[in-house]
């Protein structure tokens, strides 16, 4: 039989969650449980033909010949890099060249028309994305920030990271339904979770306000900390410095730099400000219209004399398009 | 911007329910005492059933942002089993309410199922054609449905219009709990996260899908147990000139919610106590309203474009946003004080 | 058999005529106010009785009394949209749904306060022409059997070909069919573009409310008893319509309006044969699990397309 991942990791949550309370007998037979189903499932992904494969050592995340086409739109066109673990990745591109499309893709909001996502997740196993459903991408450990913000406006910004600790809930129907003790240990532990990280995004104060009617760089700190609920292992962050001041972008730049550090995480960004790509990025990946310019350093990214035709609009005069990408069909 | 905590824990549903109820055991005393109209009680029992329906709607309209017609349909369900199994077989109440909600939750499953796959504005429309068909179904194979009051047992004792209020009190204020409930849990979060951006709530791993089938199967099953409740309760329903079981009624609990307040569960039911209650109540003797029924059908209609064109809150926000001021103006009047004491 | 066959077939024209085009105006205002409509039927109901009073009381003929109703029917529509949609604070897709809904409840409370409690049949003696001596329906003798067509469902299939043929040509080749397929395809860009979308969708209210009091008409004139909630029946059936034939196209649920009714005296037509004689009274469950089922396996409708939503 099947074994799902997601349920491996609903065991081993449990049993973190026992862990923090205490309950040490429970703590082991959950542990235990979550054990004997991470092995099932290693046998069940090794008997599988592509999935299960290694990826390059240090590599978190290999995109190969990936491909998304709108009709006869080509979004995205046979584009291929590797993002490496621990290390924060730039993708550039001048505006409609793909890039909210790439990552609309590794998310799974969109399904490729072809080529390969390979990842690597929390508990070291490699995942074919394009295997999983939109809203499981998160329990493999990756979690997105959105182009134009998308904060839940009829909620207090810790009910909003309450929202992205969704699945460390393991309570069913009718725990909740009766609101049983167990619902309610889990809330105060994913609780103290989202505390910690609004006093780390220094977002405590504004903690029960509604979010509707908050300042705009307030809602994209928001989305920010909403990343870092759930034990991440790459961030995708789209546009994060989109409409902030000079100031704010530098404590951006800051911000993302101690995210990393402090989560041990690998970090995938779109930006159109070149300052803070070229500033924080250790590597960088420049695309137009769907297609790879090139990969590699800051310095070797800007000294690329594509990346300067793609900007510059030598020879090719067509970066008018609307924001990003993507119509409709 | 206001500066609450809503969804979160430590509110507590049980002492508003629990007064709730009280109060209106305390109706019924009164009128076995004589003391007012057990017509009108009998009418406060009735106007308990849309409450009911209209909870499991607002969780449906307010909380997931869906809109659904089928209201009616599943209330003729529940009649139509509830008149089987007690009248026709002579089962008890339970196991007419098992069966009811294993039905309702059969069909809404299969319904939703098929029609949030595609967008969540599709329910409406399927929702509305499956609550034709219902009415028309359920009409052909029996026009006049009856139960003999001798026949409603509970755990053997036989209710009468009394018992059967107790009954309604009571299945209300268990489905209030558990409702009220599953809105200050994930469930609700995740629900109110759905409606606000579909894609954010995805990206945090909320499966749009399963809660938004969860959101409509309670809201039928809700409406199911009405309709059985109502069937125990007045007994007699004749479909094809009732207007209980047509888009009338759909309409009216969709009213009920919006006016009272799409996301305010006591809302909701002043709500539906303003639309049904009003009229079986108070307007059943004044001559103009006997002879023109329809007119509060109208006032209803008028009521819910005002509401969703200015008040999207509903009577509950109103309500909340009085409460609010006053509490400012509280603050306000306070902080001078406090002010010149210290200079 | 197969003289019955077509003989069952015949009597759905009617109801493919109306269907069709209450199923054009659903669609028309799905495109272009992204929502649905489901005061259509209501405010087709209210125009019908405009029109069925004006014949009873005063005498007025159906082709003349139709005119006024239409008017009524797309001032209503036109209210609708320029009115209350556009009054509304931040009004939401469900929001407009709710109106609609809140719409239907003021006619449906508010005719049998103008026009009274009593259902009738209005057009009785329109179309109950024996008496004048005019027989209602055309019989042919084919297949060893009859045939019958009523002349009434002749003339809504003329109406309908010409008014559907007339909109879908201006929806073609003309500057609001133009307006109307940009605002439908994208209404922020289409305003970008200079095309004034207020305007559209305003006429497309006007041309929805008009199309459903012809087709309430129709209906009505066929001898079918009118009540605030008549036309319920063929909403239901145009939205179930739009979804078969898929909402992304204009024709697409137009073929599902062909469909439906088809697929529903196909089913009633089935009784025919011996052990099925129970069928009839399940003919629209049959059709609606028919039409869940090919949703299940084409979520766009038959004719429809794909759309991406951007993120």
């Amino acid at each position: 039989m099947a074994v799902s991942y997601a349920h491996v990791d609903r065991l081993r949550r449990r049993a973190e969650l026992y862990e923090e309370l205490g309950v040490l007998e429970n703590t082991q037979k959950y542990k235990a449980q979550a054990e004997k189903y991470r092995n099932q499932f290693v046998q069940a992904q090794a008997s599988l033909p592509k999935s299960g494969r290694d990826l390059p050592e240090g590599v978190v995340l290999e995109v190969k010949d990936l491909c998304m086409y709108f009709g006869g739109v080509k979004a995205v066109d046979g584009l291929s890099f590797d993002v490496k673990k621990g290390e924060i990745f730039g993708l550039i591109g001048p505006n409609g060249a793909g890039k909210t499309t790439v990552f609309n893709c590794i998310t799974q909001f969109y399904k490729p028309t072809a080529g390969s996502l390979y990842f690597e997740n929390k508990s070291g196993q490699v995942v074919d994305l394009n295997k999983e459903v939109v809203h499981d991408v998160i329990l493999q450990g990756i979690v997105r920030t959105f182009q134009n913000v998308e904060v839940v406006r009829e909620l207090s910004v810790l009910d909003n990271l309450l929202i992205a600790g969704h699945r460390q809930f393991t309570s069913g129907l009718f725990t909740q339904a009766l609101h049983l003790p167990f619902l309610k240990k889990e809330e105060k532990v994913v609780r103290e979770r989202a505390l910690k990280v609004l006093d780390f995004m220094g977002l405590t104060q504004y903690k029960d306000w509604y979010a509707v009617g908050l300042p705009y760089g307030i809602l994209k700190k928001i989305e920010i900390a909403r990343t870092l609920m759930c034990e991440p292992q790459l961030i995708i962050l789209d546009e994060p410095a989109a409409g902030l001041n000079d100031t704010e972008t530098a404590e951006l730049a800051k911000l993302i730099r101690r995210i990393k550090e402090e989560y041990n995480c690998t970090i995938l960004l779109v930006e159109h400000d070149m300052g803070l790509v070229m500033e924080i990025c250790d590597r960088i990946c420049a695309i137009s219209f769907g297609k790879l310019l090139i990969t590699g350093t800051p310095a070797e990214v800007q000294a690329d004399p594509n990346v300067q035709a793609a900007y510059l609009g030598v020879g090719d005069d067509d970066d008018f398009d609307d924001d990003d990408d993507e119509e409709e069909d | 911007m206001s500066k609450e905590n809503r969804l979160s824990f430590g509110k507590n549903p049980l002492a508003q329910i629990l007064v709730f109820v009280v109060v209106l055991v305390l109706l019924q005393v009164l009128a076995m005492n004589g003391i007012i109209s057990a017509a009108f009680v009998y009418a406060v029992g009735n106007t308990l059933i849309y409450a009911i329906i209209a909870i499991g709607f607002c969780l449906l309209l307010g909380y997931s942002g869906l809109a659904s017609l089928g209201t009616a349909g599943f209330i003729g369900i529940g009649a139509y089993i509830g008149f089987y199994i007690i009248q026709e077989f002579g089962m008890p109440f339970i196991l007419a309410l098992i069966i009811t909600v294993a039905v309702a939750l059969v069909i809404g499953s299969l319904v939703g199922f098929i029609s949030l796959r595609i967008e969540g504005i599709y329910l409406a429309i399927l929702t509305l054609g499956l609550a034709e068909i219902i009415r028309n179904l359920l009409m052909v194979i029996k026009a006049t449905i009856k139960i003999d009051i001798n026949n409603v047992k509970l755990f053997g004792i036989t209710i009468s219009d009394r018992g059967g209020y107790f009954l309604i009190l009571a299945v209300f204020a268990v489905l209030m709990l558990v409702t009220s409930h599953l809105i200050n849990s994930p469930t609700g979060r995740a629900m109110v996260a759905m409606k606000n951006s579909t894609s954010a709530a995805q990206a945090m791993g909320i499966s749009l899908m399963k809660y938004r089938l969860m959101a409509f199967v309670i809201a039928t099953i809700y409406a199911a147990i009405g309709g059985l409740l109502y069937m125990m309760y007045v007994r007699t329903m004749t479909t094809s000139s009732s207007l209980l079981l047509t888009l009338t009624t759909s309409l009216n609990i969709l009213g009920a919610v919006i006016i009272g307040g799409a996301k305010s569960l006591w809302g909701t039911t002043l709500g539906a106590f303003i639309i049904y209650g009003i009229q079986s109540m108070f307007l059943s003797k004044i001559p103009f309203f006997v002879k023109h029924p329809a007119f509060i059908t109208m006032i209803t209609g008028v009521l819910i474009i005002i509401v969703v064109m200015f008040f999207p809150g509903g009577i509950a926000q109103i309500f909340s946003n009085i409460g609010m001021k006053l509490k400012a103006k509280k603050l306000a009047a306070a902080a001078p004080a406090g002010g010149k004491e210290e200079a | 058999m197969f003289a019955v066959f077509l003989s069952t077939m015949c009597g759905t024209l009617l109801s493919i005529c109306i269907t069709a085009i209450a199923a054009f105006a659903v669609t028309l205002i799905f495109r272009t106010s992204t929502t649905t409509n489901f005061a259509q039927g209501s405010i087709a109901a209210l125009g019908c009785y405009v029109t069925a009073h004006l014949f009873n009381k005063s005498g007025v003929p159906v082709w003349i009394g139709v005119i006024p109703g239409v008017l009524v029917g797309i001032a209503v529509g036109l209210f609708v949209d320029i009115v209350i949609f556009r009054n509304g604070k931040n009004v939401t897709p469900v929001g407009k749904q709710i109106i609609t809904m809140g719409l239907v409840s003021i006619i449906f409370g508010g005719l049998p306060l103008i026009f009274g409690n009593a259902e009738s049949t209005p057009f009785e003696p329109f179309y109950n022409t024996v008496k004048k001596g005019v027989k209602p329906n055309f019989i042919i003798e084919a297949f060893g059997g009859r045939i019958v067509i009523t002349k009434h469902a002749i003339i809504c299939v003329i109406i309908t070909v010409v008014v559907l043929g007339v909109l879908f040509f201006l929806l073609k080749h003309s500057k609001w069919g133009l307006g109307v397929r940009c605002t439908a395809s994208n209404e922020f860009t289409a305003e970008l573009m200079g095309i004034n979308t207020h305007v559209i969708t305003a006429v497309s209210w006007g041309i929805a409310g008009g199309l459903g009091v012809l087709a309430a008409v129709m209906y009505a004139g066929g001898g079918t008893m009118i009540s605030p909630s008549f036309m319920t029946t063929v909403q239901v059936n145009a939205f179930l319509a739009g979804i078969l034939g898929g909402f992304s196209t204009f024709h697409g649920p137009v073929v599902g309006a062909i469909l439906i009714p088809v697929g529903a005296s196909f089913v009633g037509f089935l009784a025919n044969f011996p052990g099925m004689a129970g069928i009839s009274r399940w003919n629209m469950v049959v059709v609606y699990v028919a039409m869940m089922i090919v949703i299940l396996i084409k979520p766009q409708g038959l004719l429809g397309r794909k759309i991406l939503k951007k993120v």
